[in-house]
């Protein structure tokens, strides 16, 4: 069944903002799963990973979502398109 | 390729046949070949500099360079794509009134594309292509229709002189809105689609500005435009999508719920389409 990862990280932002680590972690989960290439559902593991407190990991993830994005990805991490 | 060769053939026999090569210059523009294509138009544009049809082949190769550009990263490319793409769209506004919403739609695009690559030095060269357009829609606007809840209209962002911030994405957002009273009567997809593209521009100048209160203003306006798509389709997920988005900040349980809704639509609508 094709799902969508745009909306599935938009949803994972919210969860970030709110402050629902678990639920925001599934639905960029979700994302990764659906579109492996998709650099704004890493970028949220990068904050999720920055927020539990493991900067290396976070290090990493955020190199991996620029270079996914081509040096695109702008500061507003929830897309509306 | 053998439409392309035809089209060769055409020209070897009757080099004059403008039509052929208006065709030639669209067919490179459908394979994603745009810089081939905005030389074809470019070319033909040289001698039918009036041909409203050649210049929007041409507007819209230049906005496809655009985005190709942004996709590679290459952003100055980028936004020298996009100002061309608006100064070649003005010079059609101006020729045609017909092609009215089509001319905003692009200008519009630019703008909104080139607001997003951020940069104070690179903005003045878009700033000063948009500041023509901007004139030429307040002189088409007589009504003010164009006038947008929370931004005044046009002729207020002219008066405001040089150093009024987004420039470019305040262009964008006027550019749609007046396409969108342009549409106010087509089908609903049309409207739809132009209360979409005014939401996401209105969204994008409110995550840049830096007066609280205008942000406010701009993030109701936002949700005004996306619910009005939304009665005309409320079956559409990217119209949930972005309504849940808008709502984050002011309205997290309705955002949650949104984004809910537009997950379930879209797979509803992607299961129908592969049984289908």
């Amino acid at each position: 069944m094709v799902q969508d990862p745009i909306t599935w990280t938009n949803l994972g932002y919210l969860y970030l903002r709110l402050d629902d680590r678990e639920l925001a972690n599934q639905c960029f989960l979700k994302a990764q799963v659906i579109d492996p290439d998709y650099a704004k559902a890493w970028l949220g593991q990068g904050l999720l990973a920055e927020r539990n407190g493991d900067r290396e990991h976070a290090r990493g993830i955020f190199a991996h979502s620029v270079t996914l994005s081509a040096g695109a990805l702008v500061s507003l991490p929830i897309d509306p398109y | 390729m053998a439409a392309l060769k035809t089209l060769e053939k055409v020209l070897e026999l009757d080099p004059g046949n403008w039509m052929a090569r208006y065709d030639i210059g669209d067919i490179q523009y459908q394979l994603g070949n745009f810089a081939t294509a905005i030389e074809s138009f470019e070319d033909l544009a040289k001698e039918r500099d009036d041909d409203v049809g050649t210049l929007g082949g041409l507007a819209q190769a230049h906005l496809a360079q655009g985005r190709m550009m942004v996709d590679g990263g290459f952003r100055e490319r980028a936004r020298t794509s996009f100002i061309s793409a608006i100064q070649v769209a003005e010079r059609v506004l101006k020729l045609d009134r017909a092609w009215r919403a089509w001319g905003w739609k692009v200008i519009g695009d630019a703008a909104f594309e080139s607001g997003n690559l951020a940069g104070a030095i690179e903005e003045d060269t878009a700033e000063s292509s948009l500041r023509s357009a901007m004139e030429w829609l307040v002189q088409d606007d007589d009504d003010k229709r164009s006038t947008v809840d929370g931004l005044d209209h046009p002729s207020a962002l002219l008066k405001a002189g040089v150093s009024v911030d987004n420039f470019v994405s305040r262009s964008a957002v006027f550019a749609f809105s007046y396409r969108s009273y342009l549409l106010r009567d087509e089908r609903p997809n049309v409207t739809m689609s132009a209360s979409y593209d005014l939401a996401t521009a209105i969204h994008a100048l409110a995550q840049r500005t830096t007066d609280e209160k205008e942000r406010r203003g701009l993030t109701k306006s936002a949700i005004r435009s996306i619910r009005l798509a939304l009665e005309k389709d409320a079956g559409d997920e990217r119209l949930w999508n972005a309504l849940a988005v808008l709502c984050i900040e002011g309205g997290r349980q309705v955002a949650q719920h949104a984004f809910v809704i537009s997950l379930e639509l879209y797979q509803k609508v992607r299961s129908e389409v592969i049984l289908c």
